[in-house]
């Protein structure tokens, strides 16, 4: 099965779209990874006389209303928003794919009861869920909003899940090995788990694009990243009043999204047609 | 047919209900009462907080507040604004409607026709430079933060070239004895760069579902044989292909509603366009929960019965999907 993990990779690599955004990722992860320690602002200090300035040599983003570094900004934000994202999504993963095993292996009331419940949360838009969990706090700590965004973004993972356990429950090497004595986690681990790997491997890709959109749309709200913490989305929303007289200091952490995102999505659609060519 | 009806429906009054179950619950685990939501900032003594408890039955087990939150719910009472007390939520939500109705309807319609002719568009010249420009193009837009394109479509069309209107639905500035004509296109001006906003960021989605499922219709067979015959290539396209994809498209309805009452709290937010997105967002400025919810409530609601809607519609336009 790791060989044709692998493969999908490999055939999204071939792929134009995909490989731009698997360079795009690249460059964006080492950025977050390698650059805070070179962009030590040297005008880290808020200066609210100066204020914002716009683009040049020393501030290639120029700066904020305090004076601030943008393209520093930009990347410790990239770092955060990236890392929250992952988070959440490896979280949501988790939940996904528990419930959809359970639901679809043990199957009965269980199952239905799982899926009408999954039915009910998916009427729901995912924005207000995490609005009318995170409007309650004062201040949102970090780990409180990946938490909110894991443990909201997993219903239709759980649905994929049981979908392929549906599928796979009933093929004759699954019978086999159940045929042979194998246990049930066994099965599951050695079996079933690893053949829903590429749609999971999908799900979770398109599902960091979407979590970094709505925690950016959060922070616009001011219930994601708290200030001073930099994010991209609360970049925007200190932008705002700004955004006619000194419009760089919008544009580039916006950009920073739609590029960040693009990439993430291009991926997702690229493994997606690696696995499934009919769809291209 | 008609059994089905009532089955279809049950379902959708069953997921509505473990929907308002789950508000029920998401009451619960986040940190305090709904009390501390009601009082907010405002400094408040214990003795007070006891009186208030008991006013709204904070005291009794929970199994009392989950009936008497479920019934408020069946008579359409979903409790008072904190930030506009009394006005009862349900007043706020019915003010907020119309603004919503007609953007949300706006931007749907929009959707649905260029959303259809791009993806019929690139099905058809499929692995093309333009279907593959078109893919990428549509997942950058896919991509953009709506709130953001709001922010910078303001700055340049309407503040730098004013060209069109920032904010808000009508001008204050017309006069009181305007006609109808001028009032409707005064709100349509105000109409366009909300619409414009909503719309590059949810075309995405149209678009994928009618390529996909152009590609799927051209391989039916009917549609070899119609060619076979030697109809014109576009009558083919449109009488023969499309027609079957335009039902289950319809059918998407339920989940495109989400996406784009979600857009709309932005959009609307960024605009000040007076509709329920806008309400939410100002609820969340003023940890007003009650409307919060409501909102949240009404969403969720509309989204069922789209739901329900669109498989009402799909199963009387399509005999094949009901059971006899």
């Amino acid at each position: 099965m790791i060989g044709s993990f692998g493969e999908l990779l490999r055939r999204a690599w071939r792929n134009p779209s995909g490989r731009f955004g698997m360079l795009a990722l690249a460059v964006l992860a080492l950025a977050a990874l390698l650059a805070p320690p070179l962009l030590k602002d040297p005008a880290a200090m808020p200066d609210v006389v100066a204020g914002a300035t716009a683009p040049s040599l020393a501030h290639p983003f120029g700066t904020d209303q305090l004076n601030r570094d943008i393209l520093a900004r930009v990347v410790n934000g990239g770092r955060i928003s990236l890392a929250v994202a992952g988070l959440a999504v490896l979280l949501s993963l988790g939940v996904g794919s528990l419930v959809g095993l359970v639901a679809g292996y043990v199957g009965g009331w269980l199952d239905a009861v799982l899926m009408r419940t999954v039915d009910a949360a998916l009427a729901i838009p995912r924005l207000f869920v995490i609005l009318l969990l995170l409007v309650v706090w004062e201040r949102i700590p970090l780990g409180a909003l990946i938490l909110v965004l894991g443990t909201t973004g997993w219903f239709a993972t759980s649905r994929l899940v049981r979908g392929e356990v549906l599928r796979l429950r009933h093929e004759p090497f699954v019978l086999a090995a159940e045929g042979l004595g194998m246990r049930a986690r066994r099965t599951i681990t050695r079996h079933l788990l690893p053949n829903a790997a590429g749609p999971l491997l999908v799900a979770a890709t398109l599902g960091v694009g979407d979590v970094i959109l709505l925690e950016a749309g959060l922070s616009f709200l001011g219930l994601g990243i708290q200030p001073p913490t930099p994010s991209w989305g609360g970049m925007v929303l200190d932008a705002r009043p700004l955004i006619v007289s000194a419009p760089w200091t919008a544009i580039f952490p916006g950009a920073a999204i739609v590029v960040t995102v693009l990439s993430v999505n291009l991926l997702g659609d690229a493994l997606q047609a690696a696995l499934d060519p009919r769809s291209a | 047919m008609s059994r089905w009806l009532l089955r279809r429906t049950l379902q959708a009054i069953v997921t509505f209900t473990v929907a308002v179950l789950l508000f029920f619950v998401l009451l619960r685990v986040t940190p305090g009462d709904p009390l501390t939501r009601l009082t907010g900032d405002r400094a408040v003594s214990e003795q007070e907080l006891a009186v208030l408890r008991r006013r709204f039955g904070l005291d009794q087990p929970l199994a009392t507040q989950l009936s008497a939150f479920l019934s408020g719910v069946a008579r359409g009472d979903l409790g008072v604004s904190i930030e506009h007390y009394p006005e009862p939520v349900t007043r706020l939500l019915a003010a907020r409607l119309p603004a919503t109705l007609l953007l949300g309807g706006s931007v749907l319609l929009l959707n649905f026709g260029l959303g259809t002719w791009l993806g019929v568009g690139q099905a058809v010249h499929r692995g093309s430079r333009r279907d593959r420009w078109l893919t990428r193009l549509a997942l950058a837009a896919y991509a953009t933060p709506s709130f953001w394109l709001g922010l910078v479509l303001v700055a340049f069309v309407s503040i730098r070239w004013h060209l069109l209107p920032a904010a808000q639905m009508t001008d204050p500035l017309l006069p009181a004895d305007a006609g109808t004509l001028t009032r409707s296109l005064d709100v349509l001006r105000h109409l366009i760069l909300p619409v414009v906003t909503l719309s590059v960021t949810s075309i995405a989605l149209p678009m994928r579902h009618q390529r996909a499922a152009m590609l799927a219709s051209f391989r039916l067979d009917f549609v070899t044989a119609a060619r076979a015959r030697g109809l014109p290539e576009r009558r083919v396209r449109w009488r023969h292909a499309w027609r079957t994809t335009v039902v289950p498209m319809l059918t998407l309805l339920g989940l495109w509603l989400p996406i784009l009452v979600s857009g709309s709290v932005f959009v609307e937010s960024v605009f000040n366009w007076p509709g329920l997105g806008s309400l939410a967002a100002e609820a969340i400025a003023a940890r007003d929960y009650p409307v919060l919810l409501g909102t949240a409530m009404l969403v969720s609601g509309a989204v069922v019965l789209a739901g329900l809607l669109a498989d009402v519609g799909y199963a009387i336009l399509d005999p094949r999907v009901r059971p006899a």
